[in-house]
């Protein structure tokens, strides 16, 4: 289907949803319904008039649509971004590309304008290790493209801001319970037939949440002052799942299956513990903000980085996670200092841990040199950072219709790592990679916004980064945004982003399999934008096309040397030749692997999406969807980008009975074929590809019968496609020519099942 | 004494208000045979409180861009803080038929309400909080979209009648 012709059906399903009888009381509600943005210009504003293509998704769709993590918003209500569920943290792209095994450095993620990706490794969190309670989310606010020009790095795919709720909008006393289960899943990634006995029964996944929270107003001495907090623990006890025998007869894979044998049920491998809490605090010009999380999340296989020829872990290693810890403080200072212009300070912080580990009885041993023996692999590294910002406004015509934003921020981050193997049966260790690193980065920029008349509106800006380890850089950005008509906007976008490498990139080394970088640059991505976005009463339709560039991308080329097997010398075995004799990887090193800027990406495509209300609110709906094409180009030639959908979207629909009786609700996603992390360089053939998905949702939420102040939501997620594009077991590395590596599963279908007690007075 | 604003600011632009108040022109019976020939607004500023002076500034200017409200034209006028008894008199005098309240005024809008009671005229504010207080219409930001706050109990007594279509849309403040 070509652009033209979903324009044509967008335009269709606008002109049937909107006879012109309906014009009276719609322009009311239509002004009502429209959506106002502070993301992507930092100021307050209509989403049509932001200089970017920016979507808000409310708490009442959140809701309505049994929204359980970001990963969740982005696939059944957003736009432009989309996940991928590896059965842990969830990955997350945008627009045609997506960058597995980054972590989602590439997007944004701040919590009420405070940064929240990892000082450390730039990774935002999507999923439940965020430990952000959804019941605390006022708004969501998704700005597509590159957004640096006021948020510095990792604004490249784009950024994503969640509002929480003002005392006002979550007041009284909340206590939220909810549980979900999921089926077993069989070799062949379908679901178990139910039986009634008690194995099945613990062999069925199950999760659930616990949350407190409220809002409360009151006043200080005098000023008014309020508070919104929640405490949450969610945990889940993943179902178990039937993995088909990976035969490496050599190979141990620890007590939880056959010698030579990766496979079997994982019950052990597969869980989550989240405790967090988030509270802010308003006193007249002051707010603090501080959110707490403490997460343990382990997936019941190992990612295909995270594994080596010489090392692919236990099978259902249940001592096998990723652990982290995180505190976020922030203290702001807002004021109007005189009729044009107003002042922004803040003071923020942040702490973190993390640390992995899984077990491993390789072939090659532990410590000791003796095979099969036990080992533990991990990890851990540390960020904490202090910063602060200072920021003017000045609206020189009391309008809007010329304003300057000028602003500096300073943070300062110190970062550590080091990783490991110890010997279970002697307890002998090895650190084999330790870092430390203090790096400040300081940046200026400035935006000014020009309307000269009513309907065309200019924004420019840019930002001046000076970081430690990228250097300097000049970030620009322009738009121009026209109202032509009444409801009609049409918007034209220049924007760049960037990512300096992070510290794990420039320093990490491993004597037996990683080099260390060598002169890193930061990656960086220019893109030009059209967007058409026309609202008619309560029906909304927004269309835009998008190129993007990117450069200098750092990948991790793997480098072999196998003159020693007869192959001729190349620029791989040079390079671990010359490692070898400067004494930076050891002597019987034969795969090592070096972070270098080398790749570049084409990438353009379109977004398009429609949604509205009719019978005055009560039947709402809205379809999007999205395709962008990417190719990556590195040394090695142009290749696809895995993991990535080229085309993705979804469509929902809902419906309020009211009168106490609930709202029933639809949502479905679908993705394309995707290309699986193995990508087009390791020698399947086939190409290994996920096969095109589609998830479908129903929710039925509403007022418990009978018993006031509480709330039920019943939640049913059905996955058609069997596989996600992430391959697992050993012979995802070291499979045998033309063999297929086995894809793991998706979680097939989850039924959710949650009260809301809302007692409305503290007093 | 003067109270502080303490970083009171609407949520909600000045534009959207303008406008939204400008629709709302239309949903109240009794809008026409208030205003007359021409809709009088009354922007009530505090000057010593910068918060009410921007306001002021961002909502005269806001209400000079705006186009006819309920077919009528209408007319700006800054007026300083001097008293419920004062304001109430300057409504009748001057045909007021919006008097738009800025921050800084949180302790007089109970006064200012009784003062009111039996004229035809509408208080709005750009902050919520200053409905619960006494005012007759305000706005706020929920989930990222403007709605309408209404105490229906002042409405009532400042003879502001909105049709319940209209009414279905506000978050009510008795």
């Amino acid at each position: 289907m070509t652009s033209r012709h979903l324009v044509t059906i967008a335009v269709l399903l606008l002109a049937g949803a909107y006879p012109p009888s309906a014009r009276g009381d719609d322009d009311l509600t239509a002004l009502l319904s429209e959506p106002m943005e502070t993301t992507a210009g930092k100021s307050a504003g209509t989403a049509a008039a932001a200089p970017a293509l920016s979507i808000s998704i409310t708490a009442e769709d959140l809701r309505r649509y049994g929204i359980r993590t970001l990963a969740d918003v982005y696939n059944f209500l957003g736009m432009g971004l989309v996940s991928q569920d590896p059965l842990g943290e969830p990955e997350v792209g945008g627009r045609g590309l997506m960058f597995t095994g980054d972590q989602n450095k590439h997007i944004l993620l701040l919590i009420d304008g405070h940064t929240t990706n990892d000082q450390e490794s730039g990774a935002s969190l999507h999923g439940r290790s965020l430990g952000l309670p959804l019941e605390l989310i006022d708004h969501i606010e998704v700005v597509l493209g590159p957004g640096s020009v006021l948020y510095g790095s990792n604004a490249m795919l784009g950024v994503v801001n969640l509002v929480t709720k003002r005392a006002k909008d979550y007041s009284g006393v909340h206590i939220i319970a909810s549980g979900a289960t999921s089926p077993p899943m069989d070799g062949a990634h379908g679901i178990v037939k139910p039986a009634p006995t008690s194995q099945y029964l613990q062999d069925l996944g199950r999760e659930y949440r616990l949350g407190l929270g409220g809002g409360h107003e009151f006043e200080l001495r005098g000023i008014p002052a309020e508070l919104t907090a929640q405490l949450e623990y969610y945990a889940l006890e993943g179902p178990t799942i039937e993995w088909v025998p990976q035969l490496k007869p050599q190979e141990n894979f620890g007590p939880r299956a056959p010698f030579g044998s990766w496979g079997g049920q994982t019950r052990n491998s597969f869980y989550a513990r989240v405790p967090s809490g988030y509270a802010r605090f308003t006193v007249g010009e002051f707010e603090a903000t501080a959110h707490l999380v403490a997460s343990r999340i382990s997936q019941p296989y190992l990612r295909r980085r995270d594994q080596s020829a010489a090392s692919s872990g236990d099978f259902d290693d249940p001592d096998g996670a990723r652990a982290r810890r995180y505190a976020g403080l922030e203290l702001k200072w807002r004021r109007n200092v005189s009729t044009v212009a107003t002042v922004m300070s803040r003071l923020y912080g942040d702490w973190t841990t993390n640390t992995s580990q899984f077990h491993d009885h390789s072939f090659f041993g532990c410590l000791n040199g003796r095979s099969y023996t036990a080992c533990t692999r991990s990890e851990a590294g540390y960020a904490r950072s202090i910063g602060t910002e200072l920021q003017w406004t000045f609206d020189w015509t009391a309008n809007g219709s010329m304003t300057t934003m000028i602003g500096g921020d300073g943070r300062l981050r110190q970062v550590g790592y080091q990783n490991g193997s110890t010997d279970v049966a002697t307890g002998q260790s090895a650190i084999y990679s330790q870092f430390n690193d203090t790096a400040k980065v300081v940046a200026i920029y400035a935006q000014h916004v020009y309307r000269p008349v009513r309907s065309l509106t200019a924004n420019v800006g840019a930002r001046w980064d000076v970081d430690d380890r990228a250097g300097s850089r000049l970030l620009p950005r322009a738009a121009l945004i026209w109202e032509p008509w009444s409801g009609g906007t049409i918007k034209a976008i220049y924007s760049q982003a960037f990512r300096p490498p992070t510290a794990d990139e420039l320093y990490y080394r491993n004597p037996l399999s990683a080099l260390s970088s060598q002169g890193l640059r930061p990656e960086s991505v220019r893109s030009i934008e059209a967007i058409l976005q026309q609202r008619l009463g309560t029906q909304s339709i927004v269309f835009g096309v998008f190129r993007s560039w990117w450069s200098d991308m750092i990948v991790q080329r793997e480098f072999r040397d196998l003159v020693g097997q007869g192959l001729a010398r190349d620029e791989g075995s040079e390079r671990i030749a010359a490692a070898k004799r400067a004494g930076l990887l050891a002597p019987d090193v034969i795969v090592a692997s070096q972070y270098e800027n080398v790749a570049t990406i084409d990438n353009f495509g379109f977004n398009g999406g429609y949604d509205g209300t009719l019978l005055g609110g009560r039947l709402a709906y809205g379809l999007n969807l999205t395709a962008g094409y990417a190719r990556l180009n590195t040394p090695e030639g142009t290749r696809r980008v895995p993991v990535t959908p080229s085309m993705f979207g979804n469509a929902r629909v809902s419906y309020d009975l009211s009168n106490r009786l609930p709202v029933v609700a639809m949502a479905a996603h679908f993705s394309d074929r995707r290309l699986s992390d193995a990508g087009e360089d390791a020698h399947f053939r086939p190409l290994p590809f996920a096969p095109a998905a589609m998830d479908l949702r129903t929710t039925i939420a509403g007022p418990f019968p009978r018993v006031k102040r509480l709330t039920y939501l019943i939640m049913g997620n059905y996955a058609f496609s069997p596989s996600s594009p992430y391959t697992a077991g050993p012979l995802s590395v070291m499979a045998p020519p033309l063999l297929v590596p086995p894809l793991a599963p998706t979680v097939r279908f989850t039924l959710m099942f949650g009260l809301q007690l809302d007692l409305h007075s503290l007093r | 004494m003067p109270s502080r604003s303490w970083g009171e600011d609407s949520e909600v632009p000045a534009r959207v208000q303008a406008e939204l108040i400008r629709k709302l022109g239309q949903y109240d019976r009794n809008f026409l045979e208030r205003a007359r020939k021409k809709v009088v607004i009354a922007i009530v500023a505090r000057p010593s409180d910068v918060d009410s002076s921007r306001a002021t500034s961002q909502m005269e200017a806001a209400f000079k861009e705006l186009g006819p409200i309920a077919g009528l034209t209408h007319e700006e006028m800054v007026v300083p803080w001097n008293g419920a008894r004062n304001l109430a008199d300057l409504c009748a005098q001057r045909g007021i038929a919006i008097i738009y309240l800025t921050p800084g005024l949180a302790g007089e809008i109970g006064a200012l309400a009784r003062e009111l009671e039996g004229k035809s005229v509408w208080t709005v504010a750009g902050m919520s909080a200053y409905v619960g207080k006494g005012a007759v219409l305000g706005f706020e930001l929920v989930s990222g979209r403007p709605k309408l706050v209404i105490n229906l109990t002042q409405a009532k007594k400042q003879n502001v009648l909105f049709q319940a279509s209209v009414l279905s849309l506000m978050r009510i403040v008795q």
